[in-house]
């Protein structure tokens, strides 16, 4: 298993041990990214053939705006990346031996977080729906509540039989740690 | 015209570049991702931005606007 130990986010609490962050799989990203590619195929392909097919664009002064042009474009790409990027990497799910942080990121200026301790958990769900998420074994991991909130959706997620596998290891770990705490204190009292 | 629509267009990249940085910076879980991604960023932008300045400066916009405008 991956040591999350060099991993830290807001509001993590003292002693609370990251067990896995799980982004939305490579292939969510690649659909989105298929625009970068497709520009950027343009930005090259345009700068070697164009100015083959308009000679004027190889003289100066149309050459230094050709290439401004190119540039400007470059710069369009880059930011559109880190913005695909952004929203990709930012998007994530923190399991940690007490809980589980969701964090939604949707561009730049739209970000939520939200939390669920395992002892609320009643039932977790695994689905793979379609051919290429079946292929590249990724989908949606449903966890149930008492209170039946919508918040906890692991959406397109890689390995989502795993995951689940590991959330309802934790929240059995979690409802015997209650268990015995109660347990405890309970005795406590009757001594 | 040409000088402040430029501006804009510089403005408005620097503003973008900025809340990426915030946002790498400020909210990434993994330190080694951030610090690569924080450099990259850093390093292309700063790049394209130094070339599209030298650029901009190097070409002979009243030339450029004559022909095309007239």
């Amino acid at each position: 298993m991956k040591d999350f130990k060099k991993f830290h986010f807001a509001g993590q609490k003292s002693g609370e041990e990251i067990i896995m962050v799980v982004h939305r799989h490579w292939f969510n990203i690649l659909e989105q990214m298929l625009l970068v590619f497709f520009m950027l195929f343009f930005m090259f392909s345009g700068a070697i053939y164009l100015p083959i097919l308009f000679t004027a664009l190889q003289s100066s002064p149309l050459n230094y705006f050709f290439f401004f042009l190119e540039n400007v474009f470059a710069m369009f790409i880059w930011i559109f990346f880190f913005l695909i990027w952004i929203d990709y990497y930012f998007d994530v799910w923190i399991i940690t031996n007490l809980r589980i942080v969701n964090i939604e990121q949707k561009g730049l200026f739209n970000r939520s977080v939200s939390e669920m301790d395992f002892g609320r958990i009643q039932d977790v769900t695994a689905e793979v729906i379609g051919i290429i998420p079946t292929f590249f074994n990724y989908g949606d991991v449903f966890i149930q509540t008492a209170a039946e909130t919508e918040r906890f959706l692991f959406r397109q997620v890689p390995d989502p039989y795993h995951i689940k596998d590991v959330l309802m290891q934790l929240q059995k770990q979690r409802v015997h740690q209650k268990t015995a705490e109660f347990r405890k204190m309970m005795e406590g009292e009757n001594l | 015209m040409i000088l402040l629509l430029y501006f804009i267009f510089i403005a408005a990249y620097l503003l973008t570049s900025f809340f990426i940085v915030y946002h790498l910076s400020t909210y990434s879980i993994g330190q080694e991702l951030r610090i690569v991604m924080l450099s990259l960023f850093i390093l292309v932008s700063a790049g394209l931005l130094f070339s599209n300045l030298l650029l901009f400066f190097s070409i002979d916009w009243s030339v450029l606007t004559s022909g095309f405008l007239v």
